[in-house]
């Protein structure tokens, strides 16, 4: 080998490994871990840097980061490899209850919903970052979306709906608890037990579907009450995080309380 | 006070309230909306299907068939809550064909919202 060869070589060894110190993966097993890996880090950015995360299929979403906060998302494009347009693309992010932030989540829960592994690529930013944009931080955007920034999703999570059942029994008038569609508990006013059965077996995709923020989302964790006007008279809850669900028939005067329950529940508080 | 005005003091006075819109159930049509920031009308079009859906759908009959006691039970309202917000449907009690959508922050004080939501539908009742 001349040296002209070899140098050639181990100047290509050297692109190589100058690529691979931008790059790395990260993987979860489900939406939300991966969701808590990327404001992870959000968080653990301090220069200004293009961030952009690709999942296996191709899909990507780019943020431009500063300061341990997300300023904006830059770009992205689909799984079919259709560059993202709309309101989200370029925007700046600041105010944490702006339907940006919302429209992000459901971005975000379509690249990751078939994936489990992410390619991340940092690059640093030219030029200066305007003082004027504040962005939102990791932990706000974690808060906003019910995740924890320090911990793994699905430990948080898993017990969720068990934990209510558990907590609400009091206020309970008849509840189901399933684990795919299979009855893993019941109990309460027998003659309640019967259609809550039967919604189980046949209704669940129409529950399933209003805990979704847009249609596509593979929305796991919520919950939805349904009910006669605040009051004396039994409402209908229907709580869900992945495969573990339950149907709740609870007094009328209990739905703020139960209510409270679950979200102290799915705030890891 | 127009019903923007009554909307907007309900989703301004409640924190983390993004949208709050009059619907008209029966004709699946957003009458009014407040919003901290313009919203599409797809948008809007979506949040009033969905409560139609909740307060007068197949979820409705549904939740009411279980519910039923004696009394013949509508559904009044209709909370989602998942890991980005929570979205609050409400009946007005004097006219069964409007409702309020709403759409709040994950964590904020659904029982308290209620009870100012139900203040501002009477209001557009008396109003009308």
């Amino acid at each position: 080998m001349s040296d002209d060869q070899r140098l050639r070589e181990n100047l290509s060894k050297l692109r190589a490994l100058e690529t691979c110190l931008g790059q790395h993966r990260i993987s979860g097993p489900d939406v939300r871990s991966l969701m808590g890996s990327i404001l992870r880090e959000i968080d653990e950015t301090i220069l200004p840097r293009k961030v952009e995360f690709i999942n296996n299929a191709g899909g990507a979403l780019q943020f431009d980061v500063a300061g341990r906060r997300l300023l904006r998302v830059s770009g992205g494009t689909s799984d079919e490899g259709v560059d993202l347009k709309g309101e989200l693309i370029g925007n700046a992010l600041s105010d944490i209850d702006s339907p940006l932030v919302s429209a992000l989540f459901s971005k975000l829960t379509e690249l990751l919903s078939k994936t489990e592994a992410l390619t991340v690529i940092s690059e640093k930013t030219e030029g200066e970052t305007d003082p004027s944009e504040i962005g939102c931080s990791a932990e706000s955007l974690a808060r906003a979306w019910g995740l924890d920034l320090y911990r793994t999703a699905k430990n948080d999570f898993k017990d969720v709906v068990r934990n209510l059942v558990t907590a609400c029994a009091d206020d309970a008038i008849a509840w189901i608890q399933l684990d795919s569609t299979k009855t893993t508990s019941s109990g309460g006013d027998p003659d309640k037990l019967e259609p809550l059965t039967q919604i189980s077996q046949k209704q669940i995709a129409k529950f399933d579907a209003h805990l979704m923020q847009s249609p596509g989302d593979q929305a796991t964790l919520g919950c939805l009450v349904l009910g006669p006007r605040s009051g004396n008279s039994p409402s209908l809850l229907y709580a869900r995080y992945d495969e573990t669900r339950a149907f709740v028939i609870i007094t009328g005067e209990s739905v703020s309380r139960v209510l409270s329950i679950w979200k102290e529940l799915c705030s890891g508080s | 006070m127009d019903i923007l005005d009554q909307l907007t003091t309900l989703r301004t006075h409640t924190p983390g309230c993004t949208l709050v819109a009059f619907s008209d159930l029966s004709s699946g049509v957003v009458l009014c909306a407040s919003s901290a920031v313009k919203q599409r009308q797809e948008r809007l079009d979506s949040i009033c299907a969905v409560a139609a859906e909740l307060l007068d759908g197949e979820a409705a009959r549904i939740a009411s068939d279980v519910l039923a006691s004696d009394e013949s039970s509508t559904i009044d309202e209709a909370v989602t809550l998942n890991a980005a917000n929570s979205r609050i449907f409400i009946r007005s009690g004097q006219e069964k064909n409007d409702a309020l959508c709403c759409v709040c922050s994950a964590n904020m004080d659904i029982n308290g919202f209620i009870g100012q939501a139900r203040v501002t539908l009477q209001e557009i009742a008396t109003n009308q």
